[in-house]
């Protein structure tokens, strides 16, 4: 329009001038990295000194922490014999008691060839487990992260709305006589739930005298996740929690309802219904298809074990419910004691090792480029 | 069109007031004069926005997505985590909309409100012009803008004559006369005015601003009136106290916005490369969906139903293959980076604002800065490697002074003074000999022989401006007032002029008008009883129509001697004849003359014939040269710019000495440059010499010597035709530098066109005047100087620049950064998506191939939106690639960024990079995470852990500052990376890349709050937060896994 167009070039004045600030101007103050070599020497001296110490002082503390895996997918019965991938045809129907030896001790590395032909016993050399010690049990091939499966919940449900079965299909309800009872809990992920459950036991050195590891489940979960995603359906003083469970029914896969879930333990911190700790343990999805899942924490309360476990034959008694040889996968049980470096984990050590390296080679590579510079200013040819 | 009378084509207005009531009233039939150039109104914006948003082809694939996601169960991801951040970016861009769109409105409500005078019941009352209806008679003062097309009655003025400015309309900026038909000149009050009674009956509006008939019947009485009567919406009334007019075209019927049509869309070949790149990711998204579900088939066919726990998968429809496809399709979908258009519009809106306010590009004289018209071409200025400029106005100041003059034997003036300044020609005209009567009739023709208009200085001193078309004419009216024959009055009939201190009062006859064809312009004069045609012109067109004489012939060899002296230095020249005509003569042209003037069709060719008859015969009598002066710092500015390995051509209507003169000058051929000059006028001529300088090229390419190649515009003709167009073109590209001479605009876009099609290259032309329109809409950047020949060109341009020295500014600094950074941004954004959508692949190998998102779902929703929207937008505007002083210096580093352009090679490095970023970032963390008991407490992270740790480590890219403002010695690595990206680091980059970990940190936080308090969602990053930051191991890896990632580009760098 006529006046949005400038007007013709006369003297008028600077109105137009541009503000000369910063920001118009791109002027504002930068930091322009020059990269040459002698200004990469100090950086990759210091990157790589600091790495290397990184990945020593994590390889020290790696060696400070322990672990003891059994693999128990083929279960040795008490009294000894061995059973190659069990339940195959009685899946879920009958229970085992599976037993291991484990003995931790220091001085036991010759053992560990002869004894492993031992049927009731493995046993691996390794220094006493002290400090925070936990149990895990481990699964292999175990996809719970495929999708469908994944999502075959309802977290809703979980926090005691025991109707809400939305996204759990097809494990959403059970059709009695054309009554559509919900499946609590439903899904896949709760009808798969891990239902081994283990004992251990310290010998002593001797058979008979045993004493029961003491364990808790205090500090298996964060307590914001326990408390605010599993809650069981608030109920009044005079039901009881299978009162309000009324009107659903278990999973297909469950043994007993819901209800039941952890009442026969004998540590009422384990939790019942869907604060049970196993099942908010199992629920919590794991990402890769084999994956371990914390089981309990040795009570250091108790005074034989407050420093730990001491060194000495242990024996782990498995009640074997759950399947995994149709798939073909493995299960385990694992003692571990972390130091402050984490879990055992090799990896980041070697890692920061492999780094820190290769950093100070190339500083001392950067190092000759720079000396054959300089030589060839000096003596020009 | 729905103001058109329907009965037949023409417009039928009645003036007065009405008498019956069977005339409809006007304001039923004809558009309001309130105008609008809104995109949008309230009602049209949705459909209208929507439109042209789904136009683009990425748009329409999200919205796909977004309605594939809405099938229960197949989406990964959940129902609307593309479609929020989709809404959001399609927000965005509707705010850009509506922004720019009240911003026309605020202008169009400005221009809409101006006051007016309009006559109600005989009383001008003021009003606005939105107000205006045709019909309406309105009276304008002196110096204000015309709100309508107005047929002209009566004006202050004698004769009811108006003088007008039209700069806005055609960027002429001389006055222009525009006169009343006499029988309405008469009404000078509002008492006539609001009884006068008549019909107009006119054509229906159109475009031309230089055609116009129509006829009024008064009192029975029919008239014709055309363009003479019309005045013109957005001309201005100049030197004229007031006039009354009709109004006979309002709002969009008007001329003027006939005419304003927006410039055609350009597309940078930018976008062109990034639309081949998308839809080759489009590809590639598919290829993978494909395979991801033939994974999941063949997983399936091994793991079900052996996987009792997942069993239902064996009927289920959501496990089939095609269930699979559209999964993974979904899954994949940002591949395709979502916020890639509007990241982009966001970072060209601002970098145009960097363009409009560079104080580099401030001319304190005509108080303008650069201007850019359009933003989409920003990084197109980084690409240009052929640059077609005009000559007159752009290299050269078009500030025209007179210099010599030749007269008879004697050559006047000298190259040194600014000014003509040569005491010899008053002393020789003192003489009173037959020599001194021609320098008389010299200066005399130069002081009639025009069209210029005297104005008065507004301080009422006796200094006059000479007002004009041809700066050419200003200069020697300026010339001869110098001389002491001083032009000072225009009246329609009559020019006065000051003949060494007497009035002299020349009757002017005739005018015959210059035109590009007829290269000279005549006026028939009556000077004192004496009838003469003064003839001004090109000297071959005068030559070819004197009388000849012997006498003559020795005139003609003088002045070719002085003519070529004056072309030497670059100067225009004019010959000057006369012819006395006797009255008879005269009395006999004159009604021929009158004829084709007033003829409707074949004007120009009637016009030129009957000239013809009249301008034969004559005598030379002189010829001037006129300096126009190169504009500042062009040599220096043509330098830079062919270091910077940009070819410039010069493309000019002018003669081929002179353009070759202003190529010296101005530093684009050198003394021992070779010229290879094609003036041949037939076809077989044009392509033998063609072919012949072909081979000559390729010797001197062979020596090493520089050539440029000088062609005119009747060889172009025929070099642009046929076998020889391919010719030309191989030779054309081989020059280091081509000036074109005689070119008439249409050609100037031709070269254009074929320039840009041989070579494939970008092509910029720049231009200043109305022939220039042409070329700088043909090319793939057209800029325009808003300089002195008006506005025309910068109004049809991309980039308008007051001086032609800020282009080596713009093209250098501006072109090279935006380049750099837009195809950063562009690179940039699709590394992150790619990087970050490449590990749900590796992820589905360990997840059955079931789709499963590593990622939840609405961190991975906002990533592009929010968590990783900043880095690129402060990369696009504030990384300087070289600082501006050191591009400036050396203009050879922008032929080196045009290499780090846009290039397959390039695109593949950064995909490579991240893919193998992607791999490395999901092995590392896979590894460190293996057993997912990754803090001291013992906590098990779950499938979350894995995912967020992934997350964080990537949501920063390349400028993971984070590590660096925890653990101070990884910051060199991370330097080095950030080297690739972004070559200076300022606050707002390090704010936005540190603030962008520091809101995903903040998210985390916040969301893991969320469940359960809003609807169902965040159950599974419920508490997360604390877990995650309290576990060592994350911290140690967040330090650790991108120095690892980020020594990839260490080692590729070195």
């Amino acid at each position: 329009m006529p006046d949005d167009i400038p007007k013709l070039p006369r003297q008028r004045g600077k109105k137009n001038q541009p503000k000369d600030t910063a920001w118009k101007q791109q002027k504002l103050p930068a930091l322009r990295p020059h990269y040459s070599i002698t200004s990469a020497i100090p950086v990759t001296l210091i990157t790589g000194l600091a790495t290397l110490a990184m990945g020593i002082a994590l390889f020290f503390g790696h060696q400070g922490s322990l672990e003891q895996e059994v693999l128990y997918t083929n279960c040795t019965l008490p009294n000894g014999t061995q059973v190659e991938r069990v339940l195959r045809s009685e899946m879920g129907n009958e229970t085992f008691q599976c037993a291991y030896n484990i003995i931790l001790d220091q001085d036991y590395t010759e053992e560990v060839e002869n004894l492993e032909a031992d049927i009731i016993s493995e046993i691996i050399n390794n220094p006493s487990f002290q400090g925070d010690i936990k149990f895990y049990y481990g699964l292999n091939k175990f996809y719970q992260n495929n999708r469908l499966y994944f999502n075959s919940r309802n977290d809703q449900q979980l926090r005691g709305k025991i109707n809400e079965i939305d996204g759990c299909d097809p494990l959403q309800y059970v059709d009695v006589n054309g009554t559509k009872v919900p499946i609590a809990p439903c899904g896949f992920v709760a009808n798969s739930m891990f239902n081994d459950t283990f004992q251990l036991f310290y010998m002593n050195g001797t058979i008979n005298g045993t004493t029961r590891v003491p364990w808790t489940t205090r500090g298996v979960l964060g307590e914001t996740e326990m408390k605010r995603k599993f809650r069981n359906p608030v109920r009044a003083a005079n039901q009881t929690l299978c009162d309000v469970f009324q009107g659903t029914i278990q999973p297909p896969a469950w043994r007993y309802p819901i209800c039941q879930l952890g009442v026969n333990s004998t540590d009422p911190d384990v939790g019942i219904g869907f604060e049970n700790i196993d099942f908010m343990v199992w629920m919590k999805v794991a990402a890769l298809p084999k994956f371990r899942k914390l089981y309990r924490v040795l009570n250091k309360q108790v005074d034989m074990f407050s420093n730990g476990l001491p060194r000495g034959t242990y024996q782990l008694v498995i009640n074997y419910n759950y399947p995994v040889d149709m798939y073909d996968g493995d299960k385990s049980f694992i003692i571990a004691s972390e130091n402050w470096v984490g879990p055992r984990n090799l990896f980041l050590p070697v890692i920061y090792l492999v780094v820190g390296t290769f950093l100070l080679l190339v500083t001392i590579l950067f190092i000759l480029m720079w000396l054959k510079q300089r030589l060839s200013r000096v003596h020009p040819t | 069109m729905p103001t058109e009378a329907s009965r037949d084509n023409n417009r039928h207005i009645h003036l007065g007031e009405l008498r019956t009531h069977d005339h409809p009233h006007h304001a039923h039939r004809f558009c309001s004069n309130r105008i609008s150039t809104c995109k949008y109104n309230g009602f049209s914006f949705l459909p209208r926005f929507l439109y042209e948003q789904f136009r683009r082809y990425n748009n329409i694939f999200f919205l796909a997505i977004a309605l594939l996601q809405q099938i229960p169960d197949v989406s990964p991801t959940g129902r609307y985590t593309t479609a929020v951040p989709f809404l959001i970016i399609l927000s965005v861009s509707a705010l850009k909309e509506i922004f720019e769109d009240v911003k026309r409105r605020r202008s169009d409500n400005k221009v809409n409100a101006f006051p007016v005078e309009i006559l109600v019941d005989g009383q001008w009352v003021e009003k606005q012009w939105k107000d205006v209806k045709v019909g309406d008679f309105i009276r304008i003062d002196n110096d204000s803008l015309f709100p309508a097309d107005l047929l002209l009655l009566s004006s202050s003025e004698q004769q009811g004559m108006a003088y007008i400015e039209t700069s806005n309309l055609d960027g002429e900026t001389n006055l222009k006369i525009k006169q009343a038909l006499d029988i309405t000149a008469s009404m000078t009050s509002s008492d006539q005015l609001s009884h006068f009674q008549s019909d107009i009956t006119c054509e229906s509006p159109s475009r031309h601003v230089n055609e116009f008939n129509g006829n009024i019947e008064i009192n029975g009485e029919t008239r014709h009136f055309g363009i003479d009567q019309l005045l013109l919406r957005g001309a201005r009334l100049k030197n004229t106290a007031w006039i009354f007019g009709a109004v006979i075209y309002t709002g969009h019927d008007s001329k003027l916005l006939m005419n304003s049509k927006r410039a055609p869309l350009k597309s940078g070949t930018i976008d062109v490369q990034t639309n081949y790149r998308i839809i080759f990711l489009f590809f590639v998204l598919v290829a993978l969906a494909l395979i991801s579900a033939a994974g999941s088939e063949v997983w399936r066919r091994h793991n079900i139903p052996q996987a009792w726990y997942l069993s239902f998968l064996e009927h289920d429809p959501k496990g089939s293959f095609l269930w699979g496809v559209l999964t993974f399709f979904i899954l994949y979908n940002n591949l395709i980076p979502i916020s890639l258009q509007v990241t982009l519009e966001i970072v060209r809106f601002f970098q145009a604002i960097y363009i409009n306010n560079d104080i580099e590009m401030y001319d304190v004289n005509s108080d303008s800065c650069a201007i850019a018209r359009t933003s989409n071409l920003n990084e197109e200025l980084g690409q240009v490697k052929y640059i077609m400029s005009d000559k007159t106005g752009t290299l050269t100041r078009n500030v025209m002074k007179f210099k010599r003059v030749s007269i008879g034997s004697k050559n006047y003036g000298n190259n040194e003074d600014d000014e003509f300044n040569d005491p010899k020609l008053m002393e020789d005209v003192e003489r009173g000999d037959e020599h001194s009567e021609s320098i008389v009739e010299v200066l005399k023709m130069m002081a009639v022989c025009h069209t210029v208009v005297p104005e008065k200085k507004e301080d009422g001193s006796d200094e006059l401006i000479y007002q004009s078309s041809s700066p050419d004419e200003a200069a020697l009216v300026r010339g001869a007032a110098s001389q002491k024959v001083t032009f000072h009055t225009r009246q329609p009939q009559k020019v006065i002029v000051k003949v060494f201190g007497e009035d002299e009062t020349i009757e002017i006859l005739d005018v015959i008008d210059f035109t590009s064809d007829r290269k000279r312009m005549s006026v028939i004069v009556r000077d004192q009883d004496e009838i003469k045609l003064y003839t001004k012109g090109a000297d071959t067109v005068i030559f070819e129509r004197l009388r000849e004489t012997s006498e003559s012939q020795q005139m003609i060899d003088y002045c070719t001697e002085h003519l070529e002296d004056y072309a030497s230095f670059g100067y225009r020249t004019l010959c000057f004849a006369v012819r006395k005509l006797s009255n008879e003569e005269y009395g006999q042209w004159a009604p021929e003359y009158k004829k084709a003037v007033l003829a409707i069709e074949n004007r120009a060719k009637l016009l030129a014939e009957a000239a013809e008859k009249l301008e034969r015969d004559m005598v030379l009598v002189g010829a001037t040269a006129i300096e126009d002066k190169l504009q500042e710092w062009v040599p220096e500015t043509i330098q830079a710019l062919m270091a910077a390995d940009i070819r410039v051509w010069m493309l000019t209507g002018d003669k081929r000495e002179t353009a070759i003169n202003i190529a010296h000058s101005c530093a684009l051929v050198h003394q021992n440059t070779e010229l290879l000059i094609v003036d041949k006028t037939t076809y077989e001529e044009t392509y033998q010499k063609l072919e012949q300088f072909s081979t000559r090229s390729q010797e001197l390419e062979k020596q090493e010597k520089e050539f440029a190649l000088v062609i005119d515009g009747k060889s172009l003709l025929h070099a642009l035709t046929g076998e020889s167009r391919k010719h030309f073109g191989d030779l054309a590209l081989r020059c280091h530098a081509v000036v074109c001479c005689r070119m008439s605009p249409m050609q100037k876009a031709e070269v254009v066109e074929m320039v840009r099609k041989l070579a494939r290259h970008v092509v910029l032309a720049i231009g200043d005047g109305a022939n220039d329109v042409a070329m700088i809409q043909a090319a793939n950047v057209g800029v325009g100087i808003s300089g002195e020949e008006g506005l025309q060109a910068a109004s049809a341009s991309d980039y308008a620049i007051p001086r032609f020295h800020f282009l080596r500014r713009l093209l250098l600094v501006h072109g090279a950064w935006n380049h750099d950074r837009s195809v950063k941004v562009i690179l940039y954004s699709f590394y992150k998506n790619i990087c970050l959508y490449i590990i749900e692949l590796w992820f589905a190998i360990f997840s059955a191939w079931s789709g499963q998102t590593i990622f939840e779902r609405w961190t991975i929703g906002m990533f592009n939106v929010i968590f990783t929207a900043w880095p690129p937008v402060v990369l696009g505007l504030f990384d300087h690639p070289v600082p501006a002083d050191q591009i400036m210096k050396y203009p050879a580093l922008y032929a080196s960024f045009q290499n780090r352009a846009f290039s397959i090679g390039n695109f593949s490095l950064w995909i490579g990079m991240a893919i193998i970023h992607s791999l490395s970032l999901f092995f590392l963390t896979y590894a460190t995470m293996e057993h997912q008991v990754v803090w001291d407490n013992g906590l098990t992270g779950g499938w979350l852990m894995l995912g967020n740790c992934a997350y964080t480590v990537i949501a920063p890219p390349p400028f993971s500052l984070i590590s660096s403002f925890h653990f101070q010695f990884v910051v060199a690595t991370v330097c080095l990376k950030a080297l690739l990206e972004c070559d200076s680091w300022t606050w707002p980059v390090v704010v936005a890349c540190l603030g962008s970990i520091g809101l995903w940190i903040i998210f985390v936080i916040v969301y893991a709050q969320v469940f359960p308090h809003v609807g169902g969602i965040g159950a599974d990053m419920a508490g997360m937060a604390y877990i995650m930051m309290s576990s060592w191991t994350f911290w140690l890896a967040l330090l650790f896994i991108p120095l690892a990632t980020l020594m990839w580009d260490l080692v590729i760098k070195r």
